[in-house]
């Protein structure tokens, strides 16, 4: 049960900012709620006095400019699919990789940004996008604009707005592996490559508490849908996999 | 605040809280198509269309409105169900059809409508759908409606409505909707391995099988409305999302209840401070054990007396698994209950837990139920809730005899029925102080006869109101939390609702019986059983409700499918300190299955047979006594039973061919070069299951003609989904010579209509089925008397008949049901003719089938994959081969979950970790298996129009057959479910 005193509509960058700063930690960021107002109503939340809403900050266009494919963070995984041909490998790539994160009707609600900001253990998209070099830009508390590469996971946890996401083209070709309970569940593990002019890079998920680059050591976790030993056993077999499709 | 939304083109300004969910605001706006399935978005029975950009028609997107909030929605424009009919009321001489649009019509006549309540949301996705992509492929279709679970269908019927319809809207003529159904073949059966041909015995009687002559099978019946595919009674108002679920009302004062869990798997509460709950304004009641009579009582909805043990009380001073009772609030709104909740203080003595059954029943350890007045426990101070022992014949002396003799032991685990409407129930005094509850229940008059004395009022001042119910699949047989709600209403004079969250379905409310189960049989050396040993460890959870009956029903599906000259069955169900397990489809057997048809599996290949020869040298067939049957009732002493119809033979048939069973020899399919790491496999499984409890269900009907020659039929049997009221309906019009539209319906409510056992142990269309039937009969033979003497010029009755809504006699002559009606009430002999029938049965005759898949299984990640499953039913007369098609897909795709992906999971304290859709998965549309389903008819001599049961024997089979399926493509014997990729990995070494 959604338990909220504040609902607030950001007009501007600076507008969020300057609420955040204002209530520091009784507001949340909503982009498009579909984990927040999920956590909140199952009250895994209950810490937020309120939320601030982006859908007025206009982040969520996409663009294809300088060989280089930039997503703004409102941008709903559902909308990745419109680069599915202009990004030619890249695009198939992700348009693949969101498809396992949930059906149409959540991926036409949640977000990349909020994808980026979650950083879940099983997320494909967010492994997809550190194969693919992607870099986050966004904002600190402090008003500082910084990009950061969506590797260096505590600088990108340190952003309190992200602003968009962005990789390079072009992809020669892509591979992706997966182990899950069922075809579409999310992933116990999974893995991607990526090859592109300057090399190959691979990324993998259920190995570590959030999506890793492959040459990151791994920290599984150890839970319901497997155990570590599990999790380090396949990892590197569906790396081989996702690699062996390049 | 203030937000603006125009609804189905209708501007709308109201005030939200900043945390309301759109899903309660458009409520609010008496759109009720969007269904609260649960508080994550998985379940997407709350799916709108919404843009906030109206002008452009193509950006509408699908979107659940349960993880929207209400102020995120301000400025929109939304489309809902209720615009895809807006016709409100059908006019006059309208057909029942008129104004639907295409998808509504389709998802009617396809059988695609169960229970409803995920309807509304799937008709959205598909009508986005089409707008979209006019000639959609079956994948896309699938890949729409993904994020709308339904619990219900298996989608094989939603997804071919979806295509028929865009063939529809093209202009097209969509192809008849494929239902296979065949009639048994009288002349051959499946050869064996050998090439030998098995006709028909050639003796009457068998003395050493226990054979003897009965009525032979008959041919198919000649019917007009039994045996058709007619559309459900209720799918027109559920295509147009109409408010009949029982959250679908609003009433005067009306308050919201709720319930805190106990965050301890077992504690004595040692105090519990209310006061900073109840000073909140618009708190009106915080109850504990403290403030509620202790009176004790069996939960499970079942025949009086309810099975033993008697170990509950509404609210008790001690909790025994997370998610226990402890203490009750009813206040203003949701958010005000929920803040009371979370300012209830309870001091707590954390208890020592037990989690496994083994550790339960060893010596020494803890007691969960020390309370000094439970009752009838079997052994409390060793957590035996109940012990069953029965046997038949010397098993032991058997097997000493045997040539072969093979000890298997299997594992089973938690799942849960996952309905998509949650538990829900709704109180208040009527205007005679009589305390009305309007429950999403399968068994209202158990429910009556439960609360009365926890509440303290006699039976006849509380009135049980069942409406359309979302689904149960058992979970809903059960006096859940209609005591609690009993309990708000009296303490505070208010209507209450009260509502179970997504979290309380697994910790709450009710599960499927774990077990551990060890198979010890021995065969002779043709292969023929001699004997078979059965012994269960079963885990009951912190209470003992169902415990007795579901374990009962195990050793009896254990021990009847192959005839057996001795058999024992021997089980200690214990208590531990976990949700409590209940009633879910298939009540036992799908544990008992697993475990058998995995050892008939085992022990072919120990002895060197055909593991199909082998089960044919077995089956139990017709003529054959269940000696089992006598010794195994449910809760009581049970009845004689001899088959008399099966088609497992020709199921078996069927179901290789559908399949093409022989390719499982081929190399090329079994390992595909392009992908060394997957393996092929098939597998196979004979069910058997049961048609009602014998002698003890008990259902009734009344049927009263009206003027105009229609029909009331009110019925206490509740159709949870399924179908029944369709069934019912359908042999009532059948025996009363009308279409099925002059059949109305009405069920159920303890006030208006005749008792009924309820929606359960497969019985609705035998048990209930039995007493329309016979209620129906008298009916026509009122109507033929009447007519014979006052109409047809004092013809002999016993010569009229009734047809096409019209008495008869010759063909010449006839009256209609209208002037009989009008007659029999305003002209002569006045009297209403109708007639109130109860139906039981001593018999409870098997439906069978075989099931088979196809899987791939992935040997360098464990990842098992079915790529198809079969299923062919042997479930007597279908009396609505769609419906009962549908049953068989729906049931099969629960299986499906139960086998691969679903599974309660707990940490060390005994929390369920995901207590969620998607971290628990139940199948979604577009990862389903290629699904067959072929209806092998039989007739029934003892049901109503030949028919047996078909809803739970689909649920049986699937998880043997997967793992014989694993088994063939992998040489790994995997013993428990579900084989999720780890397990399976393991298993692979």
């Amino acid at each position: 049960m959604a338990i909220l005193a504040e609902y607030h509509t950001a007009t501007s960058v600076e507008d969020v900012l300057n609420l955040l700063r204002r209530h520091e930690s009784k507001l949340a960021i909503l982009a498009g709620g579909s984990h927040l107002v999920g956590a909140l109503e199952t009250r895994k939340r209950r810490d937020l006095d309120g939320v601030i809403s982006l859908a007025r900050l206009g982040l969520d266009d996409i663009r294809i400019e300088n060989e280089r494919v930039r997503i703004g963070a409102m941008t709903t995984l559902e909308q990745l699919n419109k680069i599915r041909d202009e990004a030619g490998a890249a695009g198939s790539l992700l348009s693949q990789a969101v498809r396992y994160e949930g059906p149409l009707n959540l991926r036409n609600q949640a977000t990349i940004g909020g994808a980026i900001a979650l950083a879940e253990v099983d997320s494909e998209l967010y492994t997809a996008l550190l194969a693919l070099s992607a870099r986050v830009s966004g904002w600190l508390l402090t008003g500082e604009k910084v990009t950061v590469h969506l590797s260096q996971k505590d600088e990108v946890a340190a952003l309190s707005l992200i602003e968009a996401v962005d990789f390079p083209l072009p992809v020669d070709s892509t591979g992706h592996a997966r182990v899950a309970r069922s075809p579409m569940d999310r992933p116990i593990v999974a893995a991607v490559a990526v090859r592109t002019p300057d090399g190959d890079r691979s990324a993998i998920c259920g190995v570590a508490p959030y999506p890793i680059l492959a040459e990151t050591p791994f920290d599984p976790p150890d839970d319901y849908l497997a155990d570590a030993k599990y999790r380090l056993r396949v990892g590197p077999i569906l790396l081989a996999r996702a690699r062996g499709q390049l | 605040m203030e937000i603006r939304l125009t609804v189905n083109g209708v501007e709308e300004s109201l005030e939200v809280h900043p945390g309301e969910l759109l899903r309660t605001a458009l409520r609010r706006l008496r759109i009720y198509s969007v269904k609260h399935g649960d508080e994550t978005g998985e379940a997407g029975s709350d799916a709108i269309l919404m843009t906030h950009d109206p002008e452009t028609p193509t950006s509408y997107r699908l979107v659940n409105s349960g993880v929207l909030l209400a102020a995120q929605a301000d400025g929109a424009s939304i489309i809902t169900v209720e615009s895809m009919a807006p016709e409100e009321i059908r006019p006059p001489g309208a057909e029942m059809h008129a104004g639907l649009h295409p998808l509504q019509e389709e998802f009617v006549t396809c059988g695609a409508i169960q229970c409803g309540y995920c309807t509304p949301a799937q008709l959205l996705a598909a009508r986005h759908l089409l707008d979209q992509i006019p000639d959609p492929s079956e994948a896309q279709v699938r890949e729409a409606i993904a994020g709308v679970l339904c619990r219900c269908t298996g989608y094989v019927k939603p997804v071919a409505a979806v295509l028929r319809a865009a063939a529809r809207l093209r202009g097209e003529t969509p192809e008849p909707l494929p239902i296979d159904v065949r009639n048994v073949i009288t002349g051959g059966e499946w050869p064996s391995p050998e090439g030998e041909e098995l006709g028909p015995r050639d003796d009457a009687l068998d003395l050493e099988r226990k054979t003897r002559t009965v009525p032979v099978t008959v041919a198919p019946p000649q019917t007009r409305v039994v045996n058709q595919p007619e559309p459900k009674v209720d799918a027109v108002k559920l295509s147009k999302g109409r408010p009949v679920f029982a959250g679908d009302v609003e009433m005067p004062g009306m308050l919201y209840g709720g319930l805190l869990t106990s965050p301890h798997a077992h504690a004595r509460i040692l105090s519990i401070d209310t006061s900073a709950a109840c000073v909140l304004p618009g708190v009106h009641a915080v109850l504990t054990h403290a403030d509620v009579p202790r009176v004790i009582y069996a939960s499970g909805g079942q025949s009086y007396p309810n099975p033993p043990p008697y170990d509950q009380v509404s609210l008790d001073n001690k909790v025994r698994h997370v998610g226990d009772r402890v203490a009750i609030v009813a206040a203003e709104s949701p958010e005000l209950v929920q803040m009371a909740l979370e300012r209830i203080r309870v001091e707590y003595e954390p208890l020592p837990a037990l989690f496994e059954p083994e550790q339960a029943i060893a010596p020494g350890a803890p007691v969960i139920h020390d309370e000094p007045d439970a009752r009838l426990i079997h052994d409390p101070e060793r957590n035996i809730a109940v012990e069953l022992h029965v046997e038949h014949e010397d098993v032991d002396r058997a097997l000493e005899g045997a040539a072969h003799v093979l000890t298997t032991e299997y594992r089973v685990h938690q799942v849960q029925q996952a309905s998509i409407e949650p538990h829900i129930a709704l109180s208040y005094w009527d205007e005679d102080d009589r305390l009305v509850i309007r429950t999403s229940t399968q068994v209202p008059f158990h429910v009556r006869r439960m609360v009365a004395p926890l509440v303290g009022l006699p039976v006849r001042r509380i009135r049980i109101v069942k409406p359309r119910i979302g689904g149960g699949f058992g979970g809903k047989q059960e006096m859940l939390i209609e005591d609690l709600v009993a309990h708000l209403t009296i303490a505070t004079g208010r209507p209450v609702l009260f509502e179970y969250s997504r979290e309380q379905e697994f910790t709450s409310a009710r599960t499927r019986h774990p077990q551990r189960l060890r198979f010890r049989s021995g065969v002779d050396e043709t292969g023929k059983l001699v004997g078979m040993d059965v012994h269960v460890l079963a885990d009951t959870g912190a209470y003992g409700t169902h415990g007795l009956t579901v374990q009962m029903v195990t050793g009896f599906r254990a021990l009847s499918t192959y005839w057996l000259p001795a058999a024992r069955f021997h089980c200690d169900v214990a208590y531990t300190n976990k949700p409590v397990p209940g009633a879910f489809r298939g009540y036992g057997a799908p544990q008992a299955l697993f475990g058998l048809e995995q050892h008939m599996d085992e022990l072919a290949h120990h002895i060197g047979m055909d593991p199909l020869e082998l089960r044919r040298r077995n089956w139990i067939q017709v003529g054959q006594d269940m000696p089992m049957a006598v010794a195994m009732g449910e809760g009581r002493d049970g009845f004689p039973q001899t088959i008399q119809s099966s088609g497992l033979a020709e199921c078996v048939e069927a179901g290789a061919a559908a399949i093409d069973w022989d390719r499982r020899t081929e190399s090329q399919w079994c390992q595909d070069p392009e992908r060394p790491h997957i393996r092929r496999g098939m597998g196979l499984a004979l069910c058997m299951h049961g048609t009602g409890i014998a002698g003890l269900d008990m259902g009734a009907a009344s049927i009263k003609l009206n003027d105009d020659g229609s029909f009331n039929l009110l019925v206490g049997a509740t159709d949870l989904g399924t179908g029944s009221d369709t069934v019912l309906a359908q042999i009532a019009a059948e025996t009363l010579g009308v279409p099925l539209e002059q059949i109305l319906v009405y069920s159920s409510d303890t006030d208006f209509t005749p008792f009924d056992t309820g929606a359960y142990a497969s019985s609705t269309t035998y048990i209930s089925g039995g007493a329309v039937l016979k209620a129906a009969e008298d009916v026509a033979r009122q109507i033929r008397e009447h007519a014979a003497k006052h109409l047809l010029k004092g013809a002999d009755p016993d010569r009229v008949r009734l047809e096409g809504s019209a008495v008869h006699i010759g063909e010449d002559i006839s009256v209609s049901l209208e002037e009989v009606a009008l007659h029999a009430t305003h002209q002569a002999d006045q009297h209403q003719i109708m007639a109130t029938a109860s139906h039981m049965s001593y018999l409870s005759p098997p439906p069978f089938a075989a099931q088979y898949v196809a899987v791939a299984v992935d040997v360098e990640t464990g990842q098992v994959t079915v790529e198809k499953m079969v299923m062919a039913v042997d479930c007597g007369i279908a009396i609505n081969p769609v419906t009962a098609s549908g049953q068989v897909e729906g049931g099969m795709t629960q299986a499906l979950g139960y086998a691969l992906c679903e599974e309660m999971c707990y940490d060390e304290a005994g929390r369920v970790v995901n207590p969620r859709f998607g971290a628990y998965r139940i199948p979604a549309a577009h990862e389903m298996p290629d699904m067959e389903v072929i209806l092998v008819q039989t007739y029934e001599p003892s049901g109503p129009y030949g028919a047996k049961a078909v809803a739970e024997i689909p649920m049986d089979g699937l998880a043997p057959a997967v793992a014989s399926a694993i088994y063939d493509a992998t040489g790994a014997r995997i013993r428990q479910i579900p084989f999720t990729p780890d397990r399976v990995l393991r298993a692979l070494g």
